[in-house]
């Protein structure tokens, strides 16, 4: 036990320091929910190492004594030595310790449950294998769109999160900016998110779901409103078919493509796949795996089932005089 | 301290080990990896089918052999991806939720106006068909065509590869069990 | 002497007696006259019993009694003809005078033109044309034509492929074919005088409604409400072909044809783009909001009105919004196509209760006083009466079962939809009532001005429900619905009915063990016609709704039978049999027909110049089309 102590002791603080730098950190958090979730995991942190401590040292107390005070009848009957009363201290030490953490847990979960002020935006959010579908809902219908695995909030507002499955359990989980929350097939799932920085925070599914658990993330992007209004705009305005070289890529996306995916101011309405919609705008692909460049963009086209394998894009093999058009389509060039 | 240096070792030993096994096993992930199922080779991509979705065919050559077997053969995985493709596709939506038919024949039976061994229907959904049948052979890759075919071979009512004469010639609509999956007669329910 | 004076003071002369005299006897003659005069008029009323309603229509334009030019016999819709030969006393000897086989399987869902001595038929897919001669034995063709319909269509029909009626306007017959043309055939000679092709049937566009004429011009819409169409109204120059406007179901004013005078009656349907602004971004595209029912025009008011289809997709969690101009009705200038008032029936429809029944143009006695309207009966429950120059809904009555809403609130205009009658996506949601296809489809009711009733054939049915979420891949369904349907209650699928349009209440029914999906024609011989799915064919008193006459028939019914007089001075009815459409809903039912394709025309003791004793031979006559689908009997 006290070697394990000294273990912790000594590598804690080194891991702890590590992490803070990751993007999946959850002890440095942007957003009023991460926030109080980072104090109350700090504080628990504290408690526990203290606990740990205090323990250590009373045990290591103990040995010491008892090795520094030699008795040659070590198998005489000893007198009760007064140990009770270091248990009574101990068990309500423990005790009001415990308690206290219950409290500040069950307050700290009360304040985040819902937003300060009333969320304007929601979001419905539907987990599907290995990829996350997004619905930005609005009182007006025509105010409404979809996008795919790169979902953008404005900074300073809340946003509620609608969470839907169609298929298994997944959780739902930016570590920066709220905790985990499953996404369950049948039911709705409700909860808020809010940025204080703008940045770039990356989610996670945290709930084992299929062979591509592990490579099913997202990105949520916290703009400043302004820019937050023009992605917008550009979502609802879509892409258009345009000249030249993407003509030709529309057409190849018409053929191949849009049977799966749908890209809004176009007439392509799949919806087995992700929304593309200026996808060129997007820092990732394919939830989160890939950078989005032409080159991985091409790859993922081609080869989606040496990156992601057992996932539901199949590979699309294409001519290359129908490749390059397709991702200057995509891309937006 | 000569117990606390054992156990220091011990963990940055374990430490290594479980940090460059994890690293080790992210690496290799995504690796290519052989294609899903045995069986003979897959045709060649880009087969001619030379109307686009939603148009008229019939006329597409035929550039594979009828007694090919489906490479998803016994692959239950195919025939799952092939059931949530019939639902997307809006394959449903024509014949039907439970592939009794609709606005287009029963899936079901074993009355194949076109065939019903497994090449023959990858070829009817391939190249679409005169009364309305799209084309799905440019916009669904073939992968994806075998696993529709295998979701309607798991139907019951498809033909065995070696049979594609007997099937079109309906000599078969009397036999059940025995012959691989030759299906339910029109009688049957 | 005291009594010759008035009161006056002034002496009354002989004169002025004899004045008197005449003036004070007028009034015994004048009142005996008038009761004389209103005994008299009282007498021949009594001969008629009066109307029980007191609804009446406009017949216009008022065509020769003995024929039947357009599908709904008149422009007010009203299926009414003026025939008295066949009546009460005499319709139990209706036997079968003579019949003629199309040659084709699908649903025959069209009524016959009788326009001189000439009898008008198209068959639904290929939609072959024929022209039969109602002077010779045999009732000959004079002619067929073909218009090579693509079999790409058939894939495309949702329902059959089918066609619901044809017109005749400036010498020529003139339909739509399933491939999305409507074709112009000289009713002479045969030939093609013009063809339109109206949309593209590889993107799922199909026409199955039967083209409306008013003389100059002619209006055709398309069908695809389950294929994610883009769904319209057109008018086309009769001589020409030549397209004159379209009017679009969704989208912005300039495609739905809304100006400055777009007056709807309900706040809730004013404001600009509505089309667009009810639905998720984009995709009013793909709303459907198809017009593939009957046409009706007011010659008065120069305004054509018809109703639109269900939203597209038939999912409505992929489309929240009320979704205009879906299952609405529209009254449009007839010149312009400009909208003059629309009226949602169904805002946000979860259950595909299109709006595209017909609109009887009647005149009824509301509150005091006379007031054009129309009266619909709707696919969701509800019969409708509307003041056909406001758009102001006056009755709202429940003509059938239905458990999708508590009711039409009239002061908003909107129903009051019950939350737990809402489908949501994977969920199965079991009996709702009525189905897609409505307490009552497309087919068309008659009114009759002797009775004041409007008589249809309904449905008693309800279904099981799942919706899919759906992709739109063009030339496939953008649909979603799942359905399992059955009868209501009572095992019976169907019903005939007589509707008050005044008082919103139904006077009788009668169940009918499978669907009642024909059309009805009613006659001044105080009866009215109707066909079951299983193939019987019945004359009803129009009174009390008992049935006089029934006859079986080779297939189901679900065509619009007429009534007519043929060259030989006989009334004749004929309606075709050949089950098909909408009715295939209930094939599982034990006594489910086959298919068939055949015209039925019948007579009082089946007496025609097409049978009688002695060697008949066919005169020199046309010879049927050679099409794949029926000369060689391919399909």
């Amino acid at each position: 036990m006290r070697r394990v102590g000294a273990a912790s002791l000594v590598f804690g603080p080194a891991l702890l320091a590590g992490c803070s730098s990751m993007p999946l950190s959850y002890l440095d958090a942007d957003s009023p929910i991460g926030g109080r979730l980072a104090q109350l995991g700090w504080g628990l942190l504290g408690i526990s190492v203290l606990v740990v401590v205090i323990i250590a040292v009373l045990l290591v107390g103990a040995v010491a004594r008892g090795r520094s005070s030699p008795d040659g009848d070590a198998l005489a009957v000893r007198r009760d030595a007064g140990g009770m009363r270091w248990i009574y201290i101990g068990v309500s030490i423990s005790t009001v310790a415990l308690i206290a953490s219950v409290i500040w847990t069950l307050l700290t979960l009360k304040a985040v449950a819902e937003p300060a002020k009333a969320a304007p935006m929601t979001i419905e959010i539907r987990a599907r294998q290995w990829w996350w579908d997004a619905i930005y809902r609005a009182p007006r219908p025509d105010l409404q769109f979809s996008t795919a695995n790169e979902i953008h909030i404005p900074v300073g507002v809340p946003v509620r999160i609608e969470l839907r499955s169609d298929d298994v359990i997944h959780s739902f989980w930016v570590p920066k900016l709220a905790g985990k929350t499953d996404v369950i097939p049948g039911q709705a799932n409700r909860m808020w998110i809010e940025a204080t920085k703008p940045g770039i925070y990356r989610g996670q599914c945290a709930e084992y779901c299929g062979v591509e658990h592990a490579l099913m993330s997202f990105r949520v992007v916290a703009d400043p409103l302004p820019e937050f209004t023009a992605w917008r705009a550009r979502q609802l305005r879509g892409m258009q078919v345009r000249d030249g070289v993407a003509a030709a890529g529309s057409r190849v996306f018409a053929e191949h493509c849009s049977a799966c995916h749908a890209i809004h101011g176009t007439g392509f309405g799949g919806a087995y796949g992700p929304d593309l919609t200026n996808l060129g705008e997007r820092r990732t692909l394919a939830a989160g795996v890939l950078d989005n460049n032409p080159d991985n963009l091409r790859r993922w086209i081609e080869h989606a089932q040496e990156v992601k394998p057992g996932a539901r894009m199949p590979d699309v093999p294409l001519p290359p005089n129908e490749v390059g058009p397709l991702v200057a389509y995509l891309e937006g060039r | 301290m000569d117990g606390i240096a054992r156990t220091a070792v011990v963990a940055v030993a374990a430490a290594v080990i479980a940090g460059g096994g994890t690293a080790w096993v992210m690496e290799t992930t995504g690796r290519s990896h052989p294609p899903q199922g045995g069986g003979a080779a897959l045709p060649p991509e880009g087969a001619p089918a030379r109307v686009p979705i939603g148009d008229l065919a019939g006329a597409a050559q035929a550039s594979l052999p009828d007694n090919l077997p489906n490479p998803f053969e016994g692959n239950a995985g195919a025939a799952e991806e092939g059931h949530r493709l019939y639902d997307r596709m809006n394959c449903a939506g024509c014949h039907g939720y439970k592939a009794k038919g609709g606005m287009g024949p029963d899936l079901t039976d074993n009355h194949w106006r076109y065939g019903g061994t497994p090449v023959q229907i990858y070829k009817s959904i391939y190249e679409g068909r005169p009364k309305g049948m799209p084309a799905w052979g440019r916009a669904l890759p073939s992968n994806s065509i075998w696993q529709l075919t295998s979701y309607i071979e798991s139907l019951g009512g498809s033909f065995p590869p070696a049979q594609y004469h007997a099937g079109m010639q309906g000599d078969l609509g009397d036999q059940g069990a025995g012959t691989q999956g030759a299906g339910k007669g029109k009688n049957d329910k | 002497m005291p009594s010759d004076r008035l009161a006056g003071g002034k002496p009354l002369s002989r004169k002025g007696l004899l004045i008197a005299a005449a003036l004070g006897s007028a009034f015994p003659i004048a009142a005996g006259y008038a009761a004389y005069s209103a005994y008299q008029g009282s007498r021949s009323a009594a001969a008629q019993p009066a109307s029980l309603t007191g609804a009446t229509a406009d017949f216009a334009p008022n065509d020769p009694p003995g024929e039947w030019r357009s599908q709904a016999r008149d422009y007010a819709n009203t299926r009414f003809s003026p025939l008295g030969q066949v009546n009460r006393s005499n319709v139990a000897r209706l036997k079968v005078a003579w019949t003629f086989s199309d040659g084709t399987m699908y649903g025959h869902e069209g009524a016959p033109l009788v326009i001189g001595d000439t009898m008008y038929v198209v068959s639904p897919y290929p939609n072959v044309a024929y022209a039969l001669d109602l002077t010779k034995p045999g009732a000959p063709m004079k002619w067929s034509y073909d218009p090579k319909t693509s079999p790409v269509a058939i894939g495309k029909a949702c329902c059959d492929a089918v066609l619901r009626g044809w017109a005749f306007a400036d010498g020529k017959l003139i339909y739509n074919t399933l491939d999305a043309h409507t074709v112009a055939v000289d009713a002479k000679t045969g030939k093609e005088a013009w063809r339109t092709k109206m949309a593209n049937v590889e993107n799922g566009v199909t026409m199955t409604m039967a083209a409306f004429s008013t003389g100059d011009k002619v209006f055709v819409g398309n069908s695809g409400g389950e294929m994610g169409v883009s769904g319209w109204l057109a008018a086309l120059d009769t001589k020409t072909g030549k397209e004159l406007w379209r009017a679009y179901g969704t989208g912005p004013d300039n495609m739905t044809r809304i100006g400055s005078d777009f007056a709807p009656y309900y706040p809730w349907m004013r404001g600009r783009d509505l089309g667009v602004s009810t639905w998720p971004s984009g995709m009013w595209k793909t709303g459907a909001a198809s017009t593939w029912g009957f046409v009706s025009y007011d010659p008065a008011t120069n305004l054509v009105y018809y109703g639109t289809s269900n939203p597209g997709p038939r999912v409505p969690a992929q489309r929240p919004g009320d979704n205009l101009f879906s299952s609405t009705v529209f009254a449009r200038d007839a010149n312009t196509g400009m909208a003059k008032w629309a009226y949602q029936y169904t805002p946000h429809d979860e259950w595909d209760y299109d709006g595209v029944n017909e609109h009887m143009l009647l005149n009824i006695p509301w509150q005091g006083q006379r007031r054009d309207v129309l009266v619909h009966l709707d696919r969701n429950g509800f019969a409708y009466t509307i003041d056909r120059r406001t758009g102001q809904v006056l009755v709202a009555g429940q003509y059938g079962y239905q458990n999708w809403s508590s009711g039409i609130d009239l002061r908003t205009g909107r129903p009051i939809v019950r939350p737990e009658m809402e489908p949501k996506i994977g969920q199965k949601l079991e009996r709702v009532c009525p189905p897609d296809i409505g307490t009552k489809d497309w087919q068309p009711p008659a009114f009759s001005p002797r009775t004041g009733l409007v008589y249809a054939g309904i449905f008693n049915i309800c279904m099981d429900l799942t919706d899919h979420a759906v992709s739109y891949i063009p030339g496939t369904p953008y649909d979603g619905m799942e359905m399992k349907r059955y009868p209501a209650s009572g095992g019976n699928w169907g019903a005939f009915i007589a509707w008050d349009p005044v008082r919103g209440r139904k006077l009788w029914e009668i169940p009918e063990k499978f669907m009642v999906m024909s059309g009805v024609v009613a006659t001044a011989g105080d009866l009215v016609f109707y066909g079951t799915v299983d193939g019987w064919f019945r004359a009803v008193d129009a009174w009390s709704g008992k049935v006089l006459w029934s006859q079986k028939l080779s297939s189901g019914i679900i065509g619009q039978p007429i009534t007519y007089q043929g060259p030989d001075g006989r009334q004749y009815v004929a309606v075709f049999a050949g089950v098909g459409g909408a009715a295939m809903v209930s094939k599982d039912e034990p006594g489910f027909p086959p298919r068939g394709g055949t015209l039925y025309v019948f007579s009082i003791d089946g007496q025609s110049p097409s049978s009688s004793a002695g060697m008949l031979v066919t005169s020199p006559s046309g010879t049927a089309s050679l099409s794949d689908e029926t000369q060689q009997g391919r399909h």
